[in-house]
């Protein structure tokens, strides 16, 4: 079945996604056992799903036609690690205690990273045979990669020094969960500055 | 990856065969159209194996197609 490209579906997936993320981050959620709680991630998938399929058969040109596949796959997963990171931090209450304690945290952690994977399929199932990456992406992708290896690398030198030089009792906090929590936030941090590196590569390339 | 001593004919030769879109020499030699429009603005230094593949796209030598402009 071919999608053509509509403006109003657009909107809407983008609205949606808008409203999702809107509930993700500022309704009562997940924390207040809300039966609400599977909205904001479900919206936000959904909508960005919808939204993404529309760019992806929106007719390439101007801007749109500039993009590589490979640029527009980093500009994915920008926002996703953004939003993850936010939606990580903003529950950093829940996860520094137990990653497994709260059902629903939990459920709205793997929607947002289903809805990365399902989104990023669709999008690459999309273009079909043609080519979505070449030597020149490649080259781009090693820049960019440099950066997120130094910057993950600085994040878990920063957490070492902290954990190896406090004192015993000015580390209450760093029990093995919230450990845990700052090495996958480093992890994420690390993505998303080289998701920035990337996209920073193809527009300083297109100058 | 910007700036390249190496200027090339690709725009000239895609006229000359046809008026060939960028997307056709894209699929031809298996890389993004966007890698055509980084090689035809003199952003991008293309590898051995992709130069050889855009000459053979025209029917050309590495040489008739690409050539080192010294500054």
């Amino acid at each position: 079945m071919e999608i053509r490209y509509s403006p109003v579906r657009f909107t809407a997936g983008l609205l949606a996604a808008v409203i999702g993320f809107w509930f993700v981050f500022w309704e009562p959620g997940p924390l207040d056992e809300s039966p609400l709680y599977a909205i904001g991630p479900l919206l936000l998938a959904i909508g960005s799903v919808v939204a993404a399929i529309q760019l992806s058969v929106r007719p390439r040109t101007g801007v749109a036609g500039m993009a590589a596949p490979a640029e527009i796959d980093a500009w994915l997963a920008l926002v996703y690690s953004g939003v993850l990171i936010a939606w990580l931090l903003s529950n950093a209450s829940v996860f520094t205690v137990s990653w497994m304690g709260n059902t629903t945290t939990s459920i709205a952690l793997l929607q947002i990273v289903v809805a990365y994977v399902v989104i990023s399929a669709v999008l690459r199932g999309r273009r079909g045979k043609a080519v979505q990456e070449d030597e020149r992406d490649r080259a781009i992708n090693r820049s960019a990669a440099r950066w997120g290896r130094h910057a993950l690398i600085a994040c878990v030198v920063v957490l070492m020094v902290v954990l190896g030089t406090s004192p015993a009792h000015r580390l209450a906090w760093a029990t093995p969960p919230a450990v845990a929590f700052l090495l996958f936030l480093a992890l994420l941090f690390g993505w998303l500055l080289e998701n920035a590196a990337t996209i920073v590569y193809y527009w300083r390339d297109r100058r | 990856m910007s700036g390249t001593p190496i200027a090339n004919e690709i725009r000239r030769l895609r006229f000359e065969h046809g008026e060939m879109t960028q997307e056709a020499l894209a699929q031809a030699c298996g890389v993004t159209r966007q890698t055509i429009i980084a090689l035809e603005a003199g952003r991008y230094a293309p590898s051995l194996e992709l130069a050889f593949r855009i000459a053979r796209a025209f029917g050309a030598g590495v040489e008739e197609v690409f050539r080192w402009e010294s500054a």
